[in-house]
């Protein structure tokens, strides 16, 4: 028996992808969903525009997660991704693809967490009942995005409005400092897609944090899905959270 | 559960770490022994890779874990800068338990094109003892704050290279990204083996590997239990890499490079 054997035996939904870079191909998309088992995948943009992009840039991006939602089907989950320094498009994003089946809100690092411009989108989210995932990045070395956003931000965020469900992704990078950043806002999950892949964040997380708070996502196409997956299999815990992580929370989150 | 297939891991990071607790006593790796498969593995203490002078920490490593000494090896980690690196070489060609010599100057900092470098390589090429570079110990966007982890670039990796064909070099801790850059032919250096287990490959990095790297010459060191491993494993199972790819990848390449059986 191998580990792929082991992940077989797991519903598999990925909470953090992008459709740039391997994936702005579909088809190559759509046989890696189909390779991999995935019963459903969150696109949260394609990073067009970089750090801080324009209004343009943002509806580009959307639009080709819509396109990618409708040429796939209802595996894709498509978030809104909005740049809320550009307040007003960014409400006008949420309206306009609220109506389009859009599911939740993504901000990546356009606007620091404690922006009045995000408090501001953020409540046009919550008001749609949408969860928000927010990258989160506590780097030791080089240079950051200039406005991303550090664990102890997405606290003070996420403390603001206690009825909202947030996501912090990557587990703000450092897990230590970014979990316990966020261990006492119960309003807040974590997801520790892509690359980095120092064991004792997942075993951190749920003690700290509790199983139902912790998300399986892997960052595809710039990280490898197994090598995500294999971090969770490696786990000394229960097949039942095991499945929490891999589905169940994010599934949860999202009403699915 | 227990994995079928056995796997070797040359890139083992284990033993007392100043930043946070490891699951690296004997009886925990007896169990990622048993966990992940291990035929054999080699490993590098934290104490060799941080301690002022590496060999002390090799010897308390050496000692911590001889009751796994069947199955686990070590490589010396030597600074060309300090004084006496020429006993690790002796001691790595003369004792079971070394498997060979580890440069690290992403923490030791001097230059690959520094003349004691070539000389501690040639001298491990005449005493036969491989030849481990070792990109980085930590993740260059989290490495703890005081430690300042300078990776060799690029273009010193490839001279280093082409310096030292007679040498058997292992490289480990570079990612594909660095990888495929690196301005080499890699079937006009046959010495040269790579360690892609902790290698941060994108959603094809594994499947392609085969495309422009002599699989042959690839390695599996997971570096655990500072890293997951089974990531690592997962990753290399769930690629497009043809079985007997995976298993020379996994344990067989390995064995001839550290001479085993």
């Amino acid at each position: 028996m191998g580990l792929i054997d082991e992940l077989r035996r797991f519903r598999v939904v990925d909470a953090h992808a992008h459709n740039w870079n391997l994936f702005a191909d579909t088809a190559y998309m759509r046989e890696c969903l189909d390779r991999f088992d995935l019963q459903g995948i969150v696109i949260l943009s394609n990073l067009t525009g970089g750090f801080d992009p324009e209004p343009h840039e943002i509806e580009a991006s959307n639009e080709a997660t819509a396109h990618l939602r409708d040429a796939v089907g209802a595996r894709i989950l498509p978030f809104c991704y909005v740049n809320a320094a550009h307040t007003d498009h960014a409400l006008s994003e949420i309206e306009r693809w609220g109506e389009q089946g859009f599911c939740a809100l993504k901000f990546w690092v356009s606007q620091r967490a404690t922006d009045e411009r995000t408090y501001t989108v953020t409540e046009a989210a919550l008001e749609r009942g949408w969860p928000i995932l927010y990258h989160s990045y506590y780097r030791t070395h080089g240079e950051a995005p200039p406005h991303e956003a550090p664990p102890l931000e997405i606290a003070e965020w996420a403390a603001r409005y206690p009825q909202g469900q947030f996501i912090m992704a990557h587990f703000g990078a450092q897990f230590e400092h970014g979990l316990r950043a966020i261990e006492h806002c119960k309003n807040v999950a974590v997801d520790y897609s892509g690359s980095i892949n120092e064991k004792g964040a997942y075993e951190m997380a749920l003690d700290i944090l509790g199983p139902e708070r912790v998300l399986f996502g892997t960052d595809l196409p710039g990280a490898d899905y197994y090598v995500n997956a294999g971090r969770v299999l490696e786990l000394d815990v229960a097949d039942t959270v095991k499945q929490q992580i891999f589905a169940g929370n994010i599934e949860r989150i999202l009403g699915l | 559960m227990t994995l079928e297939i056995v796997a070797v891991d040359t890139g083992l990071l284990l033993g007392p770490c100043p930043f946070r607790s490891l699951p690296s006593a004997p009886e925990d790796l007896l169990d990622l022994r048993r966990r992940a498969g291990l035929e054999r593995a080699i490993a590098s203490g934290f104490r060799s890779l941080l301690y002022f002078d590496p060999l002390m920490g090799l010897d308390e490593d050496l000692q911590a874990y001889a009751a796994l000494a069947d199955w686990l090896y070590f490589y010396a980690v030597l600074n060309p800068e300090f004084p006496q690196w020429e006993k690790g070489v002796r001691r790595a060609a003369q004792e079971r338990q070394i498997a060979g010599v580890r440069l690290l100057p992403a923490l030791h900092h001097y230059s690959l094109n520094d003349s004691s470098v070539q000389e501690l390589v040639r001298a491990a090429a005449e005493a036969h003892v491989p030849v481990n570079l070792m990109a980085r110990v930590f993740d260059d966007r989290i490495a703890p704050r005081f430690v300042e982890q300078q990776v060799p670039p690029l273009g010193e990796v490839a001279a280093f290279l082409h310096a030292n064909e007679g040498a058997l070099v292992v490289l480990s801790m570079f990612y594909f990204s660095e990888l495929k850059t690196l301005a080499v032919d890699w079937s006009e250096l046959p010495n040269v083996y790579v360690d892609f287990g902790c290698s941060k490959p994108n959603v094809a990095s594994l499947d392609e590997l085969a495309t422009w790297f002599p699989v042959e010459r690839a390695l599996f060191g997971t570096g655990a239990p500072f890293y997951y491993w089974g990531g690592s494993r997962l990753g290399l199972e769930g690629s497009r890499l043809s079985e007997d790819q995976q298993r020379g990848l996994l344990a067989n390449n390995a064995r001839k490079v550290f001479s085993w059986d």
